[in-house]
């Protein structure tokens, strides 16, 4: 994990289990296991189980996660869940009606 | 049981001069890893295809490929249809409701790690359903909890099918008290509709059941886990999480106890890494007894191997079925012995 004052960035061999980033958190590459993510944004890894509150999904894979809120702009759903506890199924990604 | 015990009266009836359709049963199961699936169709063809069969259904077998679709060989599965995700099935989540939704009377959802042993039993079960309000028989129960699971779940295909689509998948509750949410696993909120409608669900105590069917757990998801991040993170994290929880711990151990199995059915490696390394797919012997020598605290110890020795038991009614005199692989190490003595 690389961080100054105003930034934390999650780099690529890096694996977090059950924790929460700020908006000021970038993942590049990282592996996420059941974390809290609310508001920075997601370029690549993996973000598996856990909750997506808020902030960019750019890139990377999310897998049974529930994606709260925040804006869904490219990668690869594998499967989740929406606000309303739904299940979404391989490809059919945010937003939602 | 005698055929006549068959709940026909529950089907349409043909014109008088025509014997009634025989009812159909849809056992379907997705599967990631076709060895997997192999072993699993190895005991759903010798068990349970005759015992219903032989009660008067006519049954079919769909596997889900929810792998890569090439992995699956047509030949290692005479006898049943071979499903590839599509529109109707993206995943295998809508997998169940597109097996609803086949042309069934009875659709018996059977996870794929999930083996019964004994058809005779399962089949018997069948007069259950002359009760028309029963809508499933539940095989397995969740470890320590009661209520139905979909493990192993006979369903009557027109009582789910009158639920509100999509029927079977998870669902969470309460999201706004995260972390304190409800988790609805597949099946269950079918389950809670069909109970608050006046329907019944019959669900097998965990005694009876693990005396007819064995059922291993998280064998899949940890081997998904190893192809997804394993080599993204490094083994030594991997490790990390093995030691740490105890859900990926009991996959590792119950899929060792299948690869003893699997290898000496089939003479090919079973849950191998790209190179065809046995296990490396999920982790091997050597790694996981390191992993199991990490763990001190004897309350753990004593957690793992009760799930262990659960494993052990099924395994080993497994091989009697086989005819196999196999003996358990030496996987807990000896430190533990004495640290909990």
């Amino acid at each position: 994990m690389e961080s100054n004052a105003h930034l934390v960035v999650l780099k690529a061999g890096e694996f977090h289990h059950r924790k929460s980033f700020g908006p000021n958190t970038i993942s590049r590459g990282a592996v996420l296991l059941e974390c809290e993510w609310t508001g920075g944004i997601f370029e690549s890894g993996v973000f598996l189980g856990g909750r997506f509150c808020g902030g960019q999904f750019l890139g990377g894979t999310f897998w049974g996660g529930v994606f709260w809120d925040g804006a869904w702009i490219g990668g690869t759903w594998e499967s989740g869940f929406d606000r309303n506890g739904l299940y979404h199924p391989r490809s059919n990604h945010p937003p939602y009606l | 049981m005698q055929e006549t015990d068959l709940p026909h009266q529950n089907f349409p009836q043909q014109d008088k001069d025509v014997a009634p359709a025989a009812p159909t049963l849809l056992i379907a199961s997705p599967h990631r890893y076709p060895d997997l699936a192999q072993l699993w169709y190895r005991f759903v063809r010798r068990e349970l295809m005759p015992a219903f069969t032989q009660r008067g259904l006519a049954v079919t077998v769909t596997i889900f490929c929810d792998g890569e679709p090439n992995d699956f060989n047509p030949d290692d599965f005479l006898g049943a249809s071979l499903c590839l995700p599509g529109p109707e099935a993206r995943d295998f989540m809508e997998f169940y409701d597109f097996a609803l939704n086949e042309k069934c009377d009875f659709l018996l959802i059977l996870d794929a790690d999930a083996f019964v042993l004994d058809g005779e039993w399962v089949a018997g079960y069948l007069q259950r359903f002359s009760d028309q309000d029963v809508s499933a028989v539940s095989f397995v129960p969740r470890k320590g909890k009661e209520g139905p699971a979909i493990y192993a779940l006979l369903c009557r295909c027109a009582h789910y099918r009158a639920l509100p689509a999509p029927v079977f998948p998870s669902h969470y509750e309460s999201l706004e008290e995260w972390p304190k949410v409800v988790n609805l696993q597949p099946g269950d909120f079918a389950a809670q509709r069909l109970l608050a409608a006046g329907r019944k669900i019959i669900s097998v105590g965990a005694e009876e059941s693990a005396l007819h069917v064995t059922n291993f757990h998280g064998t899949t998801v940890v081997r998904i886990c190893r192809s997804l991040f394993g080599s993204l993170i490094g083994d030594s994290q991997f490790e990390d999480l093995i030691q740490r929880e105890r859900y990926y711990a009991v996959g590792v151990y119950d899929n060792i106890l299948l690869a003893s199995l699997y290898e000496r059915l089939f003479d090919s490696a079973f849950a191998p890494d790209s190179l065809g390394h046995s296990l490396a797919g999920s982790m091997t012997i050597s790694a996981f007894r390191r992993v199991l020598g990490n763990i001190h605290d004897p309350k753990r110890q004593s957690a793992l191997r009760d799930w262990f020795e659960h494993s052990n038991l099924g395994f080993m009614k497994m091989a009697a079925c086989e005819g196999l005199d196999l003996a358990l692989p030496a996987i807990v190490p000896e430190n533990w012995a004495k640290e909990s003595a």
